[in-house]
Parts: C-alpha cells; sequence; structure tokens
C-alpha cells in the first residue's frame, strides 16, 4: 500500500503550513482485520454492563437517595437493572470465553497465556514502555504481552465477580440450577466475605478501566496505527513485514513447531 | 423409677388444659411447621395419646438464655403444654433434685431408655485442654455428652452456643468451645440455632417428632426447613420501605421514627435465614426489627465474627495497619489510578520521549525521492 505519489506544492507560502502537519511514514503497511465483531461486541457489552452494574451495585451497597414518596418501587427497580445488567455480563463474558477456543488468533487463549520465555521478555519491554524508560511499545498485531495478562486477570476477576453475584443471587432466589452449583459456596466461605469481595471488585473493574483506557491511549498515540480506532472498525493499520512475521509464527504454532525466532 | 407411664392426654387433663387449649397449640405447631390442617387429628392423637418420651436437658457453656426464652412463656397454656410433650428426667435450672442424686438420673437414663430418649442441649462445649473448662459433678461436659448423645434417639442443640459455639467460640475462642455436631461428632442431632432459639420452633420439632417419630428435613446445617428455610428480609414487615427505597440513615432520625427499613443501619436481615418475623417472640408479641432494630443475624452460623459489625452492611478489611471499610479501599484504589494515570500522562505530555523515526516533522515525502531510506 504504497502512498500515491503526492503533488508538493512549491510556492514559498504553502512550505510552513506544511510542517505544521506532523507526518510518519510507516513503509508498506495493509489494514488487519484484527478483532473480529463478536470480540468487539463482547467488549462494548462488557462496557456497557459494567457501568450499569457499578452504578446500580454501587447504589445497592449504599442507596443514597432517601424517602422519594413518588419512587414506591426505586431499590426494587435497581436492583431488576442490576439483575437483568448481571445477566446480560454474563452472556457478554460467555461469548469472550468462547473465542478464547474460537476466536481468530490474536483473540485464543493460546496467544494471550505468557507460556512461552519470549512473552515474558516482551512483558518486561512494555513495562520499560510503560515506565518511560523504552521509547516504542513492542509492535504487535494482537494484544502486547502485558496487556494480555491484565485481560487474562481481569477476566477471571469477572468470573469471581460473577459467581459472587451468583451465591447472591441464589441465597434470595433458591434456584433448582443454582443451587447444586453455587449452593455450596456459602458453607465454605462466610457470605458476609462474598459480599465484600462482590463489591471490593467494582472498584478494580473501574480501575482497570481508567488505566486500560489511558494505556491504550498512550500505545496508540506513539504507534499511530490504529490501535483505539481498532476496537471500533476491527482494523489495524500493520507493515507488511510485520504482519509475515505474524504469519509465520502463526503457521508454524498451528503445526505445533514452536515459535521460530 | 422414670415417670414414663402416663400418656401425655392424662397428664394435661391433670393439669386442667382442656381440649380447645390443645387444638389451639397443636394448630400453631402444624402452621410453624408449615403442614396443612388436614394433620391435625393426626397431630392431635399423637400429642394426647403419647406415651411421654424421656427429655434431658443439658446446660453447659451457656447463660441459660434458652431455658429463659423455653420456660417464660408469656402464655402459660403453651408453656404447660411444652412443658407436657416430654418427661423432663434433667434440667438443671428447674429440677427439683440436686447433688449426687441428680447426677444418677443421666446414668439411668442412658441406661433404661437407651435409643429412645431425648436429649436437649445448651451451650458449647469446650474442648482445650482436656474440656476442663466446663465440669458437672466432677465430669467434663463432652464426657457427659459424648455419654448421653450417643444412647440418645436425638440430639436437639438450642441456641447458637450448641449449634456451633456461639458467643462463647467467637475470636479468640479461650476454651476450644464448639457445638455439639462438632464435639460430638456421629449423633443423630437437630440444630435449633438463634440467640436464643425461638421457643415455639423447639417445640414444633418436638411436637413433629411425637406425630412422625421422625425430625424434620434439615438444611444443610440441620437446622429445621420449616424455621431456617426462608431469609429474614423476605418475610420481613418493613420490606415495603428497601423496595421503595426509604431507609433510615441515623438512629432515631425522621425515617426511623416512621419504620423505615434498617439496611443502611447494618441490619443483617438480607444474610440471615430464620422465620423470626412470622413466630415472633413473646406470643408473637415483637422481633427485634419491629423493635427498631436491626437484625444481626443471630440463627446464622457463627454469627459473632461473621456478621460484626452489627451496624455495618460489610465487614471491615484487616491489613492496612489498621480496620478499614471497603468503600475507603475503593476510594483508595479509585485515587491511586487516577492519579497514576495522571502522572503518567503529564510526564509523557512535559517530556515526551522522541519517536526514533526521521520523518516526523518533515513535509510528506516523495515516495520516488526516498525509496530505500525505511527504516
Amino acid at each position: 500500500m504504497h502512498a500515491s505519489k503526492l503533488e508538493l506544492p512549491q510556492t514559498p507560502l504553502r512550505q510552513p503550513r506544511m510542517e505544521s502537519h506532523p507526518r510518519l511514514r510507516v513503509g508498506p503497511a495493509v489494514a488487519v482485520y484484527v478483532w473480529q465483531y463478536p470480540l468487539r461486541v463482547a467488549h462494548w457489552g462488557l462496557v456497557l454492563c459494567i457501568g450499569i452494574l457499578s452504578f446500580t451495585g454501587y447504589y445497592i451497597h449504599d442507596p443514597f437517595i432517601i424517602g422519594q414518596s413518588n419512587t414506591y418501587f426505586l431499590m426494587g427497580w435497581i436492583r431488576f437493572v442490576h439483575e437483568v445488567a448481571a445477566m446480560l455480563f454474563m452472556a457478554f463474558l460467555l461469548i469472550r470465553f468462547y473465542l478464547f477456543y474460537g476466536g481468530d488468533r490474536w483473540a485464543r487463549l493460546g496467544a494471550m497465556l505468557p507460556l512461552k520465555r519470549k512473552q515474558w521478555t516482551e512483558m518486561w519491554e512494555m513495562v520499560k514502555f510503560y515506565f518511560l524508560v523504552r521509547p516504542t511499545p513492542v509492535p504487535k498485531v494482537g494484544h502486547n504481552a502485558i496487556a494480555s495478562v491484565s485481560y487474562l486477570g481481569i477476566y477471571l476477576l469477572m468470573l469471581v465477580e460473577v459467581i459472587t453475584g451468583l451465591v447472591m443471587f441464589n441465597w434470595l432466589s433458591h434456584g433448582p440450577v443454582l443451587t447444586p452449583l453455587v449452593g455450596w459456596i456459602p458453607r465454605l466461605f462466610n457470605i458476609q466475605n462474598i459480599r465484600l469481595v462482590h463489591f471490593l471488585l467494582l472498584f478494580v473493574f473501574i480501575a482497570f478501566g481508567i488505566i486500560h483506557v489511558h494505556m491504550c491511549l498512550t500505545v496508540s498515540g506513539v504507534e499511530k496505527r490504529g490501535l483505539m480506532d481498532s476496537i471500533f472498525t476491527g482494523y489495524k493499520i500493520i507493515p507488511v513485514e510485520e504482519l509475515e512475521e505474524d504469519d509465520h509464527q502463526a503457521i508454524a504454532a498451528s503445526r505445533g513447531e514452536g515459535v521460530k525466532k | 423409677m422414670l415417670a414414663t407411664d402416663t400418656t401425655l392426654g392424662q397428664s394435661l387433663a391433670n393439669r386442667g388444659v382442656s381440649r380447645r387449649q390443645l387444638v389451639k397449640f397443636c394448630t400453631a405447631m402444624l402452621g410453624t411447621l408449615a403442614l396443612p390442617d388436614r394433620y391435625l387429628a393426626q397431630t392431635m392423637a399423637a400429642v394426647t395419646k403419647a406415651r411421654k418420651p424421656v427429655l434431658v436437658w443439658l446446660p453447659f457453656q451457656d447463660c441459660t438464655g434458652c431455658s429463659e426464652s423455653m420456660l417464660r412463656s408469656s402464655h402459660p397454656d403453651v408453656a404447660d403444654v411444652v412443658l407436657d410433650l416430654l418427661s423432663w428426667e434433667y434440667h438443671e435450672v428447674v429440677m427439683a433434685g440436686a447433688g449426687d442424686a441428680a447426677n444418677k438420673v443421666l446414668d439411668r437414663v442412658a441406661k433404661e431408655e437407651k435409643g429412645k430418649y431425648i436429649v436437649v442441649v445448651e451451650g458449647a462445649i469446650p474442648t482445650a485442654d482436656d474440656g476442663m473448662y466446663c465440669t458437672i459433678g466432677g465430669r467434663t461436659a463432652l464426657d457427659i455428652a459424648t455419654q448421653m448423645c450417643s444412647n440418645a434417639a436425638a440430639t436437639i442443640a438450642v441456641g447458637a452456643c450448641a449449634f456451633d459455639g456461639g458467643l462463647v467460640r467467637s475470636s479468640p475462642n479461650p476454651t476450644g468451645a464448639l457445638g455439639v455436631h462438632e464435639a460430638v461428632p456421629g449423633i443423630k442431632v437437630i440444630n435449633m440455632s438463634g440467640c436464643p432459639h425461638n421457643p415455639v420452633n423447639t417445640a414444633a420439632v418436638l411436637v413433629h417428632y411425637l406425630t412422625f417419630h421422625d425430625l424434620p428435613d434439615l438444611d444443610q446445617y440441620n437446622r429445621p426447613l420449616f424455621a431456617y428455610g426462608r431469609i429474614i428480609h423476605d418475610q420481613c414487615e418493613r420490606r415495603a420501605h428497601f423496595d421503595a427505597g426509604r431507609f433510615v440513615t441515623e438512629w432515631g432520625d425522621d425515617g426511623h421514627k416512621k419504620g423505615w427499613c434498617l439496611y443502611k443501619m447494618g441490619c443483617k436481615g438480607p444474610e440471615a435465614n430464620f422465620n423470626c418475623p412470622i413466630v415472633q417472640w413473646n406470643d408473637h408479641t415483637s422481633w427485634p426489627i419491629r423493635a427498631g432494630h436491626g437484625c444481626i443475624a443471630c440463627a446464622s452460623p457463627r454469627f459473632w465474627d461473621n456478621m460484626s459489625p452489627f451496624y455495618d452492611r460489610l465487614p471491615m478489611v484487616h491489613g492496612f495497619g489498621v480496620e478499614a471499610s471497603a468503600s475507603h479501599i475503593g476510594a483508595g484504589l479509585l485515587g491511586s489510578a487516577l492519579v497514576g494515570v495522571t502522572i503518567h500522562g503529564l510526564v509523557r505530555t512535559i517530556k515526551p520521549v522522541p519517536y526514533p523515526v526521521e520523518a516526523i516533522n518533515t513535509p510528506a515525502p516523495n515516495p520516488e525521492t526516498t525509496a530505500g531510506k525505511e527504516n
């Protein structure tokens, strides 16, 4: 994808205006469909649900609207919205978990689990980037190693949130499906501690969201290859050489030959 | 000789309890057990014709509150019926006998009524230092409980202490106190947790035993489902205030005077399983939440440790030097994240790391003239 030949205006008046618009050469590059639509649906679904669940969840913990005489079922509605949003949240999380096995090669669990030495060195390089030691992030088509690990950690915590939530849901409803699944948990862990974990994780998710957006903005700003755009459109601009290397690694991995370097 | 020959019907008639009073009592018991009224005839027959089973009441590490709760029923008919349902051979608080004679009753019951009598245990059983923290007549509580419970038809553990150790077992538990089913494993035990137990529920269990010769259905903590199958929150008379968002925010505030929901004052109604709002106390006079105090989940396992602080929704979190509330930790976490990304962003803005590509800030190059100079 070579840039088409540009006819630069040669008049002296135009020249300073051109210089005030910085341009960065990336060489030949292609737009790669990295994030499939189910992944983006799951991502934005989770974002929406976490937003709703955080507000309603905090309200349930500490109902701060007191004694409104015209809302006869305020707490009831908030709890209802919380429970419905939680069901949606589980559905979106299930989509994401399915993509660990059924997704493309950048969404699969194998690409995200840090089982190879190379991923750990990449993680260290990314730590250096985040602490302003290294000027550029490690170029990756999919997630970088530290992002992968943090997302896996957050998915694990989401699972904890789902399970603790289901325990509390079943505490009230005693469903025939849920009771065999989670009914044994309050016997091992005191129900108050289950509530505490469920509440504390709310803050972990919001803190993660803040850091996640900031880091994506930072990396996107340095790389300038459409990282932020990719979560909306699915496409990232990847240099041809890097994509070829990624293809080789994917082919090698699919043949079980390990990653060649 | 143990007084077990008279039937309950005879002894009730001797005490002047009318049939009408007995029908009322049996109906109340059926209601508590959530049984349909067609069982009334069966229950009446069982209660009047039953040869009174022997009952021994063993108080160990207790406050006698459960005995008080059982005996000081403000409704004398019910108390009479409850007390006359069984032949109470041993109960330290109320029995006339004392000393060696009283202690020998236990041995005689264990021998003569083996496998037929009922034991009620009140209070926790200490196990530390060979159980020396509770001895009666030179025998440890553990020794007495092992002898009496393992020979009994069934054991009823009344109150939080007999259920799981209760107050005595709460941290740091210097006496190594345990509930009956932990201290004496392998016995048939039914737990009537609560601080104190509700005598209506305990009477209902006894009536159930007399009628069906079996214990009622139990939950995972061996508590009868009819009394512990539902959470307080779902049966609470202030539930409508909860759903509407009308909460007490301070003791004695306007909402408190109006009888609003005590959720924000740390009421553990949503956590606690009990039929407190239905059977209530002192013959259906009142119960804690009606009296304006939140539930402390006294019927829940290890409630002193697990449900405190009683006036906050969530437990405090240890390990931060001092105890911290969950909200403070959450606010600290969010604040740290915000401060962190702000500093990171500011440093990047003030001191940007130069991107190692020379093409920055140069006019868009002509591909033909710059071919071969790519990085």
